[in-house]
């Protein structure tokens, strides 16, 4: 049935639920304007949204090109508006929403690992759906599990069983102790709304197959059985002078602009497996060492040793069920309280564009109904090809969402596991975060690894497996690691769109998530965009507390 | 002696329990008007939709030495056209689903509301159905007792509430408190100030530095 | 109220408060005005103890209050009554106790008042107390108080249990060491402990050897990873001393035994004080060479110096200098010490002319 909307007109409209539009959406209605959000999808978070098992399957398949009608998420109906209708004197450029969708991921594979250590409990899994459930689940079963063993059947089965207490990421991210976002949550009072975890652990593969504890106060450097005494010297030299280094120039002066390992190297005598925790582990640089240079380095470094110590020994917090969905749910929360409409699982047809100012008037939704607004944002899944610049440069992030059985370094609620580059014949950084059900990305007994790199090779698989087969037991060969349940490989195109020169002037486009670990760029970027949209205006004021004013 | 023994009745025992209740409902039933007079004792006749805030407080005393807090959540508008996110029900511990006593389709949706708990919310969530605007009985539709029936056969608590007289308003929200699986909660969590939600980090109590001593 | 405006004046809000804070010490006054009176005419009674409490909440630093309050038990409440009455009074006490200590938790009196509480008791449960002070120092690591009162309960348990909490306490020290290592009091208990731990397990020669040099691998990942820190420093120089004296007295009951080997056990033992030392020696010299003007790296090295110089004959000039030199360095840099420094140094030089 089409939902009409009463108001058609609104200062804003804004397309897609992910984390930058989401963040746009409570600032501009926290200031009076009228917003209209929409989502194609019928959930929140867009590219930044968390699945259920079951959901993630669908997903993935979907992606694989697999028809629409086989899978239960995503039923989004394609357009079919012809390519440049003319619309009451304006241009009318149709959206592809679900291809634009497509397109931002490839190489998509995922496997399914046999349980060959116990078998008993088939039955008692059957029984345990409710219906409509178990309906769905033999579906899937059937249409994924054609070349399936019995024993991949069966594994396939716990996990759908089980679905539904999977919150897993497909842009899974971190949050440094201080920084943009957390300071936004809490000015903002989203924080509120969501629940957070401490990651305190960080490990580095090192050669001989060894995970080593990354020092990083100064307790761990105390503490640390890896580190020499002379490390420990030079480590907390280093970290005491990069706390402050805006307050001695002189250390490093000359080095500005010079590869960072360099400047390690030569002023503190930083090296060998030291050298690659201060880069990878602490400084969580993402490519190869020669591209950062010492004043980037230094940043970044004393963004992490700020971060120690707020909340006790952890540089950074997991936000529970998954980050990017919760807090975008959050900050559209507070858009909801200040009044923005919010409409999921609505398809938008045509963006129009009028003829003589090339600037955007509106857009007619699914129902045919024209909405207008001064202002568009949107992500880039809903800009129509003809507005967009081929941009074959663009970065590439390979991920893999991988389920075990077992934890793989010790128990807790999140750790970091950082593999240097060419330690696995990986060109780039790969970093795995290993959640366990305290963060409810999935049930007690299971481990979700969340692993990630720039893209280099042939495939996200091929870029992520060899470190994959340092974790976790996948031949079988060794009984005392974990062994995997699921494994799902994909790449995702880091779309810049603001490079478009072909946009009108008031479409603003957010970006898509990208490689880095946490949301820093991506709050910045929404930062910035409402400073440019309304410059006078307070960015997300606190809201006021209601039971305040009763005291 | 009775001094300090008072003292430590006073502060040994007094557990407050704290809640997420979340409100569902139909547009226009007067789900927001029933927090208003439940967390103000006001009420406005031409109020605007929605609360225009995170979420209200209210703290009920069932005896001396209990104390529950409620979080109220108002669903903000965004289920107007099914786009309620989940972190809504999430951790959700009560629920009152509100309709309409003059408008017979409000009933429907209450009822849809119920199911929609059942499905997405935690399975011992406590919910109450609550017929509102009884001050209107002349304009009534829907008889108290095929609600009462319907919230008998799905395990609800019902009142028939008024946000505009205050009728049975505390009385919803007091009953609510008394059904809460305290003892079970006390058992669960140790010390003071139980309650369900932060087990993890509160991004506003800092670890303290350490500052020097001795 | 309702609909009444939150905020004030500003001038009206500071004349409030002005004059809250006098009636408050007005109040006070007027207690311990009270407080002489009752004391003159030793009334023991209730509200006696009705007032003390009203004091003791506001300063439990006031001790002659304390002593009064005792005395209040000892002739009232505590006066011919039942045991069992004795222990409901003074366990009604402690959790008095308990509140105070959230004003000070570091205060002598109340610490004392517990223990007297504690002690006349008949039933103390000690192990209530140690969870209690073990509460004390997770909010509060350094809080010497309760280091102090720990050693004391865990004293008194081991008396009535009659097992060694040694171990424990022990270990107790490793983990606050870990949390955090800038911590004298937990270096402190730590030398209390290691003696006891030595003597109770009966270690032979090589495990004691053992267990002190893993010691020393504590202290010396502690004071690499921060040189500044002078409680690690404090315990290392312990060890080295204690080091001597372990040794040293394992040579007395040596040589009662057989007078003949003295000499021969002197040089085993002075060869391995030497090894010890020079060990030692290397340690700080190679931290030095990363912090050239660590002042407790300095200090620690002339200490060792020194005492090495009076075990080995050879070399005699060349130590002196060093120790000139370090202090030389030391008067440049810690110019507060500058006057020990010097008369430091005038030792080593008159040597030299000598």
């Amino acid at each position: 049935m089409p939902q009409q909307l009463e108001v058609t007109e609104y200062d804003v409209i804004i397309l897609g639920t992910g984390f930058v539009e989401s963040i746009l959406a409570g600032a501009l209605a926290r200031i009076g304007k009228s917003v209209l959000h929409m989502d194609t999808n019928e959930y929140y978070g867009g590219s930044w949204t968390s699945f259920n098992f079951q959901e993630l399957l669908d997903w993935a398949q979907l992606l694989q090109g697999c028809p629409y009608y086989l899978v239960t998420i995503c039923h989004v109906e394609e357009s079919s508006g012809n390519s440049q209708e003319n619309f009451e004197g304006k241009k009318a450029l149709p959206i592809n929403f679900s291809k634009a969708r497509r397109q931002a991921y490839s190489t998509i594979e995922y496997e399914i690992y046999g349980i060959l250590k116990q078998t008993n409990s088939t039955e008692e899994n059957e029984e345990y759906l409710h219906k409509d459930e178990q309906d769905t689940s033999e579906e899937t079963i059937r249409h994924v599990s054609t070349s399936l063993s019995n024993f991949e059947r069966e594994t396939l089965a716990k996990l759908l069983k089980e679905s539904k207490q999977y919150n897993l990421d497909i842009a899974p991210k971190i949050m440094p102790c201080r920084g943009e976002l957390i300071e936004l949550l809490i000015s903002s009072g989203v924080g509120r709304y969501l629940e957070f975890k401490a990651l305190d652990k960080t490990y580095i593969y090192s050669d001989q197959d060894t995970f080593d504890k990354v020092p990083c106060s100064k307790e761990d450097v105390f503490t640390s059985q890896t580190v020499t005494l002379i490390d420990k010297r030079k480590l907390m030299r280093f970290l005491t002078f990069a706390l402050d280094f805006t307050n001695s120039p002189e250390t490093f002066e000359g080095y500005e602009e010079k590869p960072y390992e360099k400047f390690l190297k030569e002023k503190f005598q930083i090296d060998g497996k030291l050298l690659s925790a201060v880069l990878y582990a602490i400084t969580l640089i993402q490519t190869k060492a020669n591209d950062v240079n010492t004043i980037q380095g230094l940043t970044y470094t004393q963004r992490y040793l700020k971060s120690l110590g707020r909340y006790g020994n952890a540089a950074f917090l997991v936000a529970l069920y998954g980050a990017g969905s919760e807090i975008s749910q959050g900050f559209c929360r507070i858009s909801a309280v200040f009044g923005g409409i919010y409409m999921l699982n609505h398809s938008i047809k045509h963006l129009l564009i009028d003829k003589s100012s090339n600037n955007f008037t509106g857009l007619i939704d699914v129902n045919g109904q024209q909405l207008s607004s001064t202002y568009l944002i949107t992500s880039i899944d809903y800009i129509p090809e003809k507005l967009l610049q081929e941009n074959e440069e663009c970065e590439q992030i390979s991920r893999a969402i991988v389920i075990i059985d077992r934890y793989i370094h010790e128990e807790g609620d999140a750790s970091l596991t950082i593999f240097p580059p060419d330690s696995v014949g990986n060109e780039y950084p790969i970093r795995v975060l290993q959640f366990s059900e305290g963060t409810r990305s999935c049930p007690e007994d299971k481990y979700v690894l969340y692993m990630s790199t720039k893209a280099s090779g042939k495939s996200a698989k091929e870029d992520l497996y060899k470190a994959l087969e340092k974790l976790v037991n996948i031949s079988n060969d060794d009984a005392s690691l974990s062994s995997p349940l699921f494994a799902l490989f994909y790449r995702h195109k880091f779309r810049d769109a603001t490079l478009s020169s072909l946009l009108p002037d008031n479409i603003i486009v957010t970006n898509d998530s990208d490689s880095s670990l946490d949301f820093e760029t991506a709050t910045i970027q929404a930062k910035q965009l409402f400073e440019k949209m309304c410059p006078n205006e307070e960015f997300l004021p606190a809201v006021p507390d209601p039971d305040d004013d009763d005291l | 002696m009775s001094t300090t023994n008072n003292r430590q009745n006073a502060q040994a025992s007094g557990k407050l329990y704290q809640f997420k209740l979340v409100l569902l409902g139909e547009s226009a039933v007067g789900k927001s008007s029933l927090v208003l007079r439940f967390v103000k004792d006001q009420f406005d006749d031409y109020r605007e939709s929605t609360i225009g805030a995170a979420f209200l407080t209210q703290t009920i005393s069932l005896d001396d030495n209990t104390t529950v807090k409620f979080e109220i959540w108002d669903t903000a508008g965004q289920e107007r056209y099914k786009s309620l996110a989940p972190m809504y029900y999430r951790n959700a511990n009560c629920a009152v689903v509100v309709y309409d006593i003059t408008q017979p389709s409000s009933l429907d949706k209450a009822k849809s509301w119920v199911k929609e708990l059942q499905r997405q919310a935690d399975p011992n969530i406590v919910i109450a159905l609550a017929g509102n605007k009884s001050d209107l009985n002349a304009r009534r539709a829907i008889d108290s007792e095929e609600a009462q029936a319907y919230a008998t056969d799905t395990g609800l608590l019902f009142f028939e509430t008024s946000a505009k007289t205050a009728v049975n308003v505390n009385e919803l929200f007091t009953s609510i408190a008394k059904k809460m699986p305290l003892e079970q909660l006390a058992a669960n969590s140790r010390g003071r100030g139980s309650g369900l939600k932060q087990r993890g980090v509160d991004l506003t109590s800092p670890t303290p530095a350490n500052n020097c001593s001795c | 109220m309702h609909g009444r405006k939150r905020v004030k004046p500003s001038a009206e809000v500071e004349k409030l408060r002005k004059e809250k804070e006098v009636t408050k010490i007005k109040e006070y006054r007027n207690l311990v005005e009270s407080y002489f009176q009752k004391k003159d005419k030793k009334e023991f009674d209730n509200d006696a103890l009705a007032l003390t409490t009203k004091i003791l909440s506001q300063n439990p630093d006031f001790y002659s209050i304390w002593n009064f309050r005792r005395l209040i038990l000892l002739n009232g409440l505590l006066k011919e009554c039942s045991e069992e009455d004795k222990q409901q009074t003074l366990s009604t006490e402690l959790v008095f106790l308990q509140e105070l200590f959230q004003l000070n938790p570091k205060s002598y009196w109340i610490f004392n008042h517990r223990r007297w509480c504690l002690e006349t008791m008949q039933n103390p449960d000690w192990d209530k107390e140690l969870q209690l002070v073990g509460k004390f120092l997770e909010l509060d690591a350094r809080n010497f108080h309760a280091w102090d009162y720990r050693r004391y309960v865990t004293s008194k348990l081991s008396c009535t249990t009659e097992t060694s909490l040694t171990q424990i306490e022990f270990d107790f020290t490793t983990t606050k060491i870990n949390q955090n290592f800038s911590n004298y009091s937990a270096w402190h208990q730590r030398s209390k402990l290691l003696p006891l731990l030595i003597k109770e397990k009966n270690l032979d020669e090589q495990e004691k050897k053992k267990l002190i040099d893993k010691e020393f691998e504590l202290v010396k990942a502690a004071f690499y990873t921060d040189p500044d820190d002078q409680s690690a420093w404090l315990y290392h120089w312990w060890l080295v001393a204690q080091g001597s004296i372990i040794s040293t007295s394992q040579m007395n009951e040596e040589s009662k035994e057989s007078s003949n080997s003295l000499n021969q056990n002197l040089s085993i033992n002075t060869s391995e004080r030497i090894e010890l030392l020079q060990r030692e020696i290397n340690v700080v010299r190679e931290l030095l060479e990363l912090e050239p003007d660590s002042k407790y790296c300095l200090q620690t090295l002339a200490n060792l110096l020194s005492e090495l110089k009076s075990n080995v004959k050879e070399d005699s000039k060349k130590i002196d200098d060093e120790i000139v030199t370090i202090c030389d360095r030391l008067i440049k840099i810690d110019k507060f010490r500058t006057k020990r420094y010097e008369d430091l140094r005038s030792k080593f030089i008159s040597n030299q002319q000598g």
